[in-house]
């Protein structure tokens, strides 16, 4: 299987002619057509032929100084507007939206030439943790077909996990690349929030939103990032900071590092298993020459209310966009979840009540901020767990509204304080994969990327394939 | 504990522009509460001495020139619109006639 292979390596057969990118795209449709109806990663996939012809294209006009990516197969979140492409953001309100212009994330990947294959499937709106709030069927976990594969970027988890595409561009705004990176087995980064540009990303919550690479290893997200990454005079939000070469400064060593455990995200809710998990990779890391140190979190047992508050009261804010007018279907066709999450951010900023919730939380995300800030004064990093538990069976988080949020415990904080987070594997139980995530300063990806880069060095957790690929 | 009731979210729905069934908003009524009432675990944290914090970007003041570029042209901007009349946006009617 040729897409099992690494960015690097793929583009390397390339250049010197042993593949071309119509096996690799012929390759990605064979997935498709053999597992995609079991999972339903995507929501849109391109028409074959005209892929393949894109790929024919590619191969003949493959230059020596073409981008590493050049002629991968890749798919994105259907969170992004694709010029002329069907964009849904998982809801029926946009059936039938082709947008006019396209996100500046999915540009600068088409521009390095890459193909794209499809659109993935998501929780609408981003409003979910288990991809089973879409419009076009719930997507199931690979390794275990009866479980969620985490969301709301989980069509594009699945779609990495199961070598349907080389790698895929989530969206985070609470844990949406992280949290289905950690349940599918595959690695994903949430960036500093203003890394990359958010121009044709579908909102969800626009203080917290955040675009991010997701693939198999930590070295691909490093050589996506450097591509994904800059200033966009078309959004504001987007950071003037350098863009590094991160995928050039892997392997640096992290002897001396300190890697600071919050102890607050170590406690009640989490499940032993994957506490178990994460303190063995502890282990792994001592013995790479970094130092564990214990830091603490006051406020962090409030961070969902404050995340939720903050979240919902933006999303409904941005859905008000969705009149029907101009584009896209009546109101009435929000899902249940995505009313619900309206009515409570109309709540939280109504009259009477935005004191008391969202300004409120407002001011708590400033606590939030100097606590992360005084902890990562301790250490260069921290380690957490993404989810508090294994992959949940499908129907059973979509009907506990409370056990739905508190999904979000561990990776909610992080996109309020606008750091970045990489979340990579760290082992497995009961045959589910468990992941953990590095959170570091903001702008802090190269270090992250480092740490992660090593104890991939050191384990396979992001090799293993899931059953449903016949090997 | 706060209790969303069936009228708060019915008031809520108007503002929001949601038509929502009985079934929803009875169901509505139960799962908000459920959520709001653990979110008032925040109710008594002292914040007087906080300011807010509603972006978390580090930019700011960001100027261009004022000059004329590329856009989207008509059709397109209009093209995944259902109503249209006459190269423009048709709208429902929001103000009635007595």
């Amino acid at each position: 299987m040729l897409i099992n292979k690494s960015i690097k390596e793929l583009s390397s057969l390339l250049m010197k002619k042993e593949i071309n990118s119509v096996d690799l795209v012929k390759e990605s449709y064979n997935q498709i057509e053999k597992i995609d109806n079991k999972l339903h990663s995507f929501i849109t996939i391109r028409e074959k032929k005209e892929v393949l012809k894109e790929a024919e294209i590619k191969d003949k006009e493959r230059k020596n100084s073409s981008s590493i990516i050049y002629g991968l197969p890749f798919s994105i979140k259907d969170a992004y507007c694709t010029e002329n492409i069907r964009t849904t953001a998982g809801n029926k309100i946009l059936d039938d939206f082709f947008p006019p212009y396209s996100a500046a994330v999915f540009n600068k990947i088409i521009d390095s030439g890459s193909i794209l294959i499809g659109k993935n499937n998501m929780d609408a709106w981003g409003h979910g943790g288990s991809t089973e709030n879409t419009d076009y069927q719930p997507a199931h976990n690979p390794w275990d077909k009866t479980r969620i594969p985490g969301g709301s970027s989980g069509g594009s988890a699945i779609a990495i996990s199961t070598r349907m595409v080389s790698f895929a561009i989530g969206e985070d705004t609470g844990g949406s690349i992280r949290n289905p990176s950690s349940m599918c087995n595959t690695s994903g980064l949430k960036v500093t929030y203003g890394r990359v540009s958010r121009l044709g990303n579908i909102a969800y919550a626009s203080s917290l939103d955040s675009v991010g690479p997701m693939a198999k290893s930590v070295e691909d997200l490093s050589y996506l990032l450097e591509i994904m990454s800059g200033e966009d005079h078309l959004d504001s939000t987007s950071s003037r900071t350098e863009v590094i070469k991160y995928s050039q400064l892997l392997g640096q060593l992290i002897k001396g590092k300190i890697i600071g455990l919050p102890k607050e995200f170590f406690g009640k809710g989490l499940d032993p298993k994957i506490k178990k998990t994460i303190l063995e990779a502890t282990i792994i890391f001592e013995r790479l020459g970094a130092k564990i140190k214990e830091v603490n979190f006051p406020h962090f047992v409030y961070g969902v209310s404050i995340y939720y508050l903050i979240a919902l009261s933006e999303t409904s804010s941005n859905l008000s966009r969705y009149d029907g007018v101009r584009y896209g279907g009546q109101r009435e066709l929000f899902s249940e979840e995505t009313k619900k999450r309206i009515i409570l951010g109309t709540y939280a900023l109504s009259a009477g009540y935005a004191d008391k919730l969202y300004k409120k939380a407002q001011k708590l995300r400033t606590i939030l901020i100097e606590e992360y800030e005084n902890a990562l004064k301790e250490c260069d990093v921290l380690l957490a767990p993404v989810t508090p538990s294994l992959p949940a069976k499908i129907g059973e988080l979509i009907n506990d509204p409370l056990k739905n949020i508190l999904e979000d415990l561990y990776t909610g904080t992080i996109n309020l304080v606008g750091a970045p987070s990489l979340a990579i594997p760290a082992g497995f139980a009961k045959g589910l994969p468990i992941g953990m995530q590095i959170i570091g300063k903001k702008f802090a990806e190269k270090e992250l990327l480092q740490i992660g880069y090593l104890y991939q060095r050191e384990t396979d957790w992001h090799k293993r394939l899931p059953p449903v690929i016949e090997t | 504990m706060t209790k969303i009731s069936k009228d708060t979210v019915r008031n809520l729905a108007k503002l929001a522009k949601l038509n929502l069934t009985d079934r929803q908003i009875d169901k509505y009524s139960q799962d908000l509460t459920a959520v709001v009432g653990y979110m008032e675990e925040i109710k008594n944290i002292d914040v007087s001495q906080v300011s807010e914090t509603s972006r978390v970007t580090e930019e700011e003041n960001i100027f261009r020139e004022d000059e004329v570029k590329p856009s989207l042209s008509q059709k397109e901007a209009l093209k995944n619109s259902k109503n249209t009349h006459n190269d423009y946006f048709l709208v429902p009617q929001i103000l009635k006639e007595d």
